[in-house]
């Protein structure tokens, strides 16, 4: 419906456009299966066409909430933002040290590793200028690792989740449509 | 051979055409476009249609407007002066547009997608154009050049040919480079129809629309509608 409509919107209006896009917020739980050993957790997020492509930024952010749910282990995680991947929204890819993408070493560090207690929920809002890479980009991946540093005195055993909650991306951009003066020469314009 | 039969029937169709035996009406009906340009005509009368209406003021001025724009939110004024001078055909015209709708598209816009918080387009800005005509007996070949200021630059220089098969039908074909605002090759083809009172304009526009916003990434080809009626 909204493609459908889209045409009718621009075609005769839009010579640029400012436009805010924050996506869908989604969950992420990530299992660690050994004690010491960094999983990563790849997820993909896809950026609205209507932020695509040659476009000025204006302000962009990206925030999520890290959540260790086990009652005894310290974990520790960090975030990187990559612009290759082969995780597809909704489908994250996971892999260790031993099978690393060769895209990972490119990834760049958006929140630094850091501990989180047992049952610690903390949310972060990143507008690292980093980010700035992802401006125009129809998908860009996070990459998270986790650890499981410290076992405490309790019931948890592994596998345990750390659970990401709420990852969005936002941006504000002015796009502008340089090429649709085909568009305003039919109406007349 | 076989290709002779209709060109001689084209031939003898343009001979017996009113539009060869009458040159130029004296006080022709339309709102002054071909199909995505300004046609080098002098409006002579009010006239309400979709892509120009026009009310003429004195000495071949008039204040013409383009309805479409303004049905879409995009409120728009000009000045438009034509001149004829034996088979010579001059126009000069400026606009200004102001766009209303942003709030309007926003909300429908978010509405349809839950992802944009807002989408506010813009374009307004000043337009300046001019044409000019050489009527050769059924025949009128004619040059356009127009230059917007939007939130970006559009220029384009366009050539045109409209060929009067009767006194009312006339097949148009338009070509011409875009120098900013497009990719660089424009055209299009089609017809017209120009009554006393009807105008009609049916054809498509090769306009090469490269945007991802754009279902498909964009359109190669839209199709180009007129109407218009005069008021004599």
């Amino acid at each position: 419906m909204f493609r459908a409509l889209f045409p009718c919107v621009l075609l005769l209006t839009a010579c640029s456009a400012e436009v805010a896009v924050t996506t869908e917020p989604f969950d992420q739980s990530v299992q660690v299966t050994s004690l010491l050993e960094p999983v990563y957790a790849e997820v993909a997020i896809d950026v609205p066409n209507e932020a695509v492509g040659d476009v000025i930024l204006r302000e962009i952010s990206a925030s999520l909430t890290v959540a260790n749910p086990t009652r005894t282990l310290t974990l520790e995680a960090g975030a990187r933002l990559s612009l290759n991947g082969k995780a597809e929204p909704g489908t994250p890819l996971f892999y260790t040290n031993t099978n690393l993408p060769p895209y990972f070493t490119s990834a760049s560090v958006l929140l630094a590793t850091q501990s989180f207690a047992p049952g610690e929920r903390k949310p972060f809002t990143i507008t690292d200028p980093v980010l700035v890479q992802a401006v125009g980009k129809p998908r860009i991946w996070l990459i998270v690792n986790n650890t499981v540093k410290r076992l405490g005195v309790g019931t948890d055993t592994l596998p345990v989740n750390i659970l990401l909650e709420d990852i969005t991306f936002h941006a504000v951009v002015t796009k502008p449509f340089p090429g649709v003066g085909g568009a305003l020469e039919v109406g007349g314009l | 051979m076989n290709l002779r039969l209709p060109l001689q029937t084209l031939f003898i169709l343009c001979l017996s055409s009113p539009a060869l035996a009458q040159p130029a009406e004296a006080s022709p009906s339309g709102n002054g476009r071909l199909l995505t340009t300004d046609a080098a005509a002098v409006i002579a009368h009010p006239v309400l249609g979709l892509q120009r209406s026009a009310v003429p003021l004195v000495g071949g001025l008039v204040l013409d407007t383009s309805l479409i724009a303004d049905v879409m939110l995009a409120p728009n004024l000009g000045l438009r002066w034509a001149m004829e001078t034996g088979p010579h055909r001059l126009v000069v015209g400026a606009r200004y547009t102001h766009f209303v709708g942003a709030s309007v598209y926003s909300s429908v816009v978010e509405g349809q997608e839950p992802a944009i918080d807002s989408f506010e387009p813009t374009l307004s800005g000043p337009t300046v154009y001019g044409a000019y005509g050489l009527v050769l007996g059924p025949l009128t070949v004619q040059g356009e050049a127009r230059y917007a200021h939007y939130e970006s630059d559009y220029l384009a220089v366009t050539g045109a040919a409209a060929f009067h098969l009767t006194q009312t039908f006339s097949l148009i074909a338009e070509a011409g480079v875009r120098l900013k605002g497009g990719s660089k090759l424009r055209a299009a083809a089609g017809m017209r129809y120009g009554g006393e009172h009807l105008g009609v304009a049916l054809g498509a526009a090769y306009v090469d629309i490269d945007e991802p916003a754009f279902p498909g990434g964009g359109f190669a080809v839209l199709p180009v509608l007129d109407l218009s009626w005069t008021f004599r």
